[in-house]
């Protein structure tokens, strides 16, 4: 197993009352899976996808990574972001260069790693340009790129799309399934955050909905579909209605 | 949401105590070598030495410039990644910010001294550090705002991919603050140009010691008997000259770089403009060979240490020593009760002076007249404020729509802003004293005008930005409904620069207050002017002026009079900011935000 959440609550406590976010979540997900969290806004989704990586402690319970207790920021996971958080002073290169050189690999190795990546990606000829001058769909092909350069054994995905236009966003799935699917790279677990149940069914092999207050894990459903997917069969909107049902009773 | 996150791992303050340790010894080193022990009391103003007395000034500009750097950065750094100390840093650094320089003089002088001898190293330090208390404060808070407005995915990005340490700093932290900075430093060497004057001619034991430079140079003219208009016009020339090189070598190119380390794609108007220097800087042959044969071979070779220390480093382990856990805990202690245990001292020290004070009965009559003196003070400063308030926002509004006159307002109040006041005295005393024959308050007329060159600026620019800073599409919304050129200044322009109008409100004050030991007292052709005020009496207190009976005050009256004023000054300008000028800024960038 590789990743296990075990009774995972996590309370925050800003000026005012303590909240709640997450109460009681337990998470088993097994190497080379796909899994979408999905909920609504402020139900932790994005919490449980930080707690996974160790950016914030959990309250109470445990994350197992490998069987081992988390202690601090997983190096083994690559996480890409909302909003791209890409450095706006360093060019394509220079910004996945940066998480390599953050783990000491030697400067020719990442050199080569951020041009295998980039060109992975479809941004060969965009090396030297600074984010401001990328579209979004761009931008977060970087956040990509370079969540893939490190090689993570997990990589992790908070609402990728949504900051995206919708041509966009239908193109990059195209290449992150393209991607994950691919046996010369790396990445094989994908954990992705997402609002939009439709992109989870068919992205992923398994769907975890979150909700409640606090939130917990309300549903656990494996997407069962063979892939590539079609929005309109019969058996795809089986699995969207069945969520959104689940969605509307919480 | 996620709190807990946004304080990032411990930054290594390494660097940063490393380069002020041997920046301090360089410091020793060349007052060891070089020990210049002839200190004049008074230099005549000569014209031919103009040249040299510029390049004095400019390298004392420099090295407190580069002081203050590193002080900001470090200060601004660890107040953001301390909670803790923040408490006390930010309350500390709002005081240091608007307290007059003069009342750091004592401390400064008696510390140069008592390191470096009587000679002029000691002196030129005291110099260099007077200029420092003038500019480094706004740039630390320029590095803290700039790191709390970083955006938190930033940071949990940082955090996630393991970038920690010096790769943090160098990547990271430090582009954050760089547009700040900048801004703060064009407005920092500013204040520094303004207080030349003071930091140059110092007292001690009421003996004055003047250091060659330009402020000197125009103070000295200001006295000159026999040619004092020419004098002064000739230093205002070279200053003029020096800062208008500087606009255009250094800042503008600075500024157009700097973009790209803006998190908002907005461009603001100020900045854009001249990039002819930078493609020069970037691509000319002379810039280009400076960065091929010099930096180029410099950078190879540090890396090649970098890469061999870091290689070796690799290999060897080292041992894990285990700290008993006693010192551990009394180190945590320490730092945890250190801002603490710095209070109780100021107060301790504080208390102890004070009763010294009163026991020995050590306060000058004068100091009785030190409350009134405030509020004369205090009316003077508002009647400037009100003034210049009179003429900046309808200017303001005006220049709204109209770029060129936008960007010459902002380049004059940037050249202006940094005119010492005794550059200006001449213009004022000639006209309101000997050519109008006002009298007093001819006098203080002159002051006003003095007063109002410190304050009008800091309000001018600060609204300049404001106005930059109002979203296109909200200018847009408005034309498209056809609301009237008043009616947008009511409902957009007057809310959207409230903010900046508060902020350049508090700054003018503190620049008020800073401009008060000028204009309470100017000396010209031989002649000093006085004006009742607590200016004066700071000028008193530290030599600069004679009190009324003609004769210096004994040193230690001298100590406990400026003692007594500044701590006035201090509790009314806490007073002042904590009750009104902090709420009014809080309530108008609370209710007139531009985010939504």
């Amino acid at each position: 197993m590789l990743l296990k959440l075990d009774n995972v609550t996590k309370v925050y406590q800003t000026d005012g009352p303590a909240a709640t976010i997450l109460e009681d979540v337990n998470l088993s997900v097994d190497s080379g899976q796909f899994i979408c969290l999905v909920g609504q806004s402020g139900c932790g989704k994005s919490t449980t996808l930080r707690l996974i990586n160790g950016l914030m402690p959990p309250s109470s319970g445990k994350v197992y990574f490998k069987d081992k207790p988390l202690t601090g920021i997983n190096l083994q996971c690559g996480m890409v972001f909302q909003n791209f958080a890409l450095l706006p002073w360093m060019t394509v290169t220079q910004n996945i260069l940066l998480a390599l050189e953050a783990r000491r690999i030697d400067r020719p190795e990442a050199e080569k790693r951020a041009a295998f990546y980039i060109d992975k990606v479809g941004l060969d000829g965009f090396e030297g340009a600074y984010p401001r001058e990328l579209s979004g769909g761009m931008k977060q092909r970087v956040g990509l790129a370079r969540a893939m350069a490190v090689e993570p054994e997990l990589l992790l995905m908070d609402e990728p799309f949504s900051a995206l236009d919708p041509l966009t966003s239908i193109n990059l799935r195209e290449e992150l399934l393209d991607i994950w699917a691919d046996p010369n790279l790396a990445v094989s677990t994908v954990i992705m955050v997402t609002h939009n149940i439709e992109e989870a069914v068919e992205l992923a092999d398994r769907v975890v909905l979150i909700g409640g207050r606090p939130g917990h894990v309300v549903m656990d459903l494996d997407i069962a579909l063979p892939r590539p997917r079609h929005k309109n069969s019969e058996a795809f909107t089986r699995y969207v209605d069945s969520i959104f049902s689940m969605m509307a009773e919480i | 949401m996620a709190d807990e996150i946004v304080q990032p791992r411990k930054f290594s303050a390494g660097y940063w105590i490393g380069s002020t340790l041997v920046l301090l010894a360089a410091a020793i080193l060349a007052g060891m070598l070089h020990p210049f022990n002839h200190v004049e009391s008074h230099l005549p103003a000569r014209v031919w030495q103009l040249p040299e007395d510029a390049a004095w000034s400019l390298s004392r500009m420099v090295e407190a410039y580069m002081l203050s750097l590193i002080f900001a950065v470090s200060l601004g750094v660890y107040a953001y990644n301390n909670l803790r100390a923040r408490r006390l840093i930010l309350p500390i650094l709002d005081i240091l910010q608007s307290i007059p320089i003069v009342s750091f003089f004592p401390a400064a002088l008696a510390v140069a001294v008592w390191l470096f001898g009587g000679g002029r190293i000691g002196f030129e330090i005291a110099a260099v550090v007077l200029v420092f208390t003038g500019m480094s404060w706004n740039m630390a808070f320029s590095v803290y705002e700039s790191l709390i407005m970083m955006p938190r995915e930033t940071i949990e990005c940082a955090e996630s991919f393991g970038i920690r340490g010096s790769q943090r700093f160098f990547t990271i932290t430090l582009p954050v603050c760089v547009p700040g900075l900048l801004y703060n430093s064009i407005v920092s060497w500013a204040a520094g140009w303004f207080a030349l004057t003071a930091c140059e001619i110092l007292s001690v034991n009421n003996q004055n010691v003047t250091l060659p430079g330009i402020g000197s140079f125009l103070q000295q003219a200001a006295n000159s008997k026999t040619h004092p208009l020419e004098l002064n016009l000739c230093g205002v020339a070279v200053l003029l000259a020096i800062i208008l090189m500087m606009e255009f070598f250094i800042w503008r190119p600075l500024a157009v770089w700097a973009e790209r380390f803006r998190y908002e794609v907005a461009v603001s108007s100020i900045t854009r403009g001249n990039t002819g220097i930078l493609g020069w800087y970037q691509r000319g042959w002379l810039p280009r060979m400076f960065v091929n044969h010099i930096i180029f071979p410099l950078n190879n070779g540090v890396n090649l240490v970098i890469r061999y220390t870091r290689g070796s480093t690799k290999k060897l382990v080292l041992p894990r020593i285990e700290v008993p856990a006693l010192i551990t805990r009394l180190w945590s202690n320490i730092q945890r009760f250190a801002g603490w245990l710095l209070i109780i001292a100021i107060v301790i020290g504080g208390g102890f002076y004070t009763f010294n004070i009163f026991h020995n009965h050590l306060l000058p009559p004068l100091a009785k007249k030190i409350p009134l003196y405030i509020g004369f003070s205090f009316l003077r400063i508002l009647i400037a404020y009100v003034l210049s308030m009179l003429w900046v926002v309808p200017a303001v509004l005006w220049a709204r729509t109209r770029p060129r006159t936008f960007r010459f307002l902002s380049s004059i109040s940037q050249t202006m802003a940094s005119m010492p006041p005794i550059a200006l005295t001449f213009v004022v005393i000639s006209i309101f004293v000997e050519y109008l024959h006002l009298g007093y308050w001819g006098v203080e007329a002159a002051g006003m005008v003095l007063l109002m060159n410190g304050v009008q600026w800091y309000v001018l620019f600060n609204m300049l930005g404001g106005i930059a800073k109002i979203p296109g599409d909200l200018k847009e919304v408005c034309n498209a409904m056809g609301l009237s050129r008043w009616q947008q200044w009511r409902n957009l322009v007057i809310p959207a620069i409230l903010p900046s109008l508060f902020t350049g409100t508090i700054t003018a004050f503190g620049g008020g207050w800073n401009t008060l030991i000028f204009s309470e007292y100017i000396t010209y052709a031989g002649h000093p002017y006085k004006l009742p005020g607590i200016g004066w009496m700071l000028d008193v207190a530290s030599g600069a002026a004679l009190p009324s009976s003609g004769k210096p005050l004994p040193v230690a009256q001298a100590q406990a009079l400026l003692f007594a004023a500044v701590g006035c000054l201090i509790v009314l300008i806490v007073v002042l900011n904590r009750l009104l000028w902090k709420r009014l800024q809080a309530w108008a960038a609370d209710r007139f935000r531009l985010d939504y």
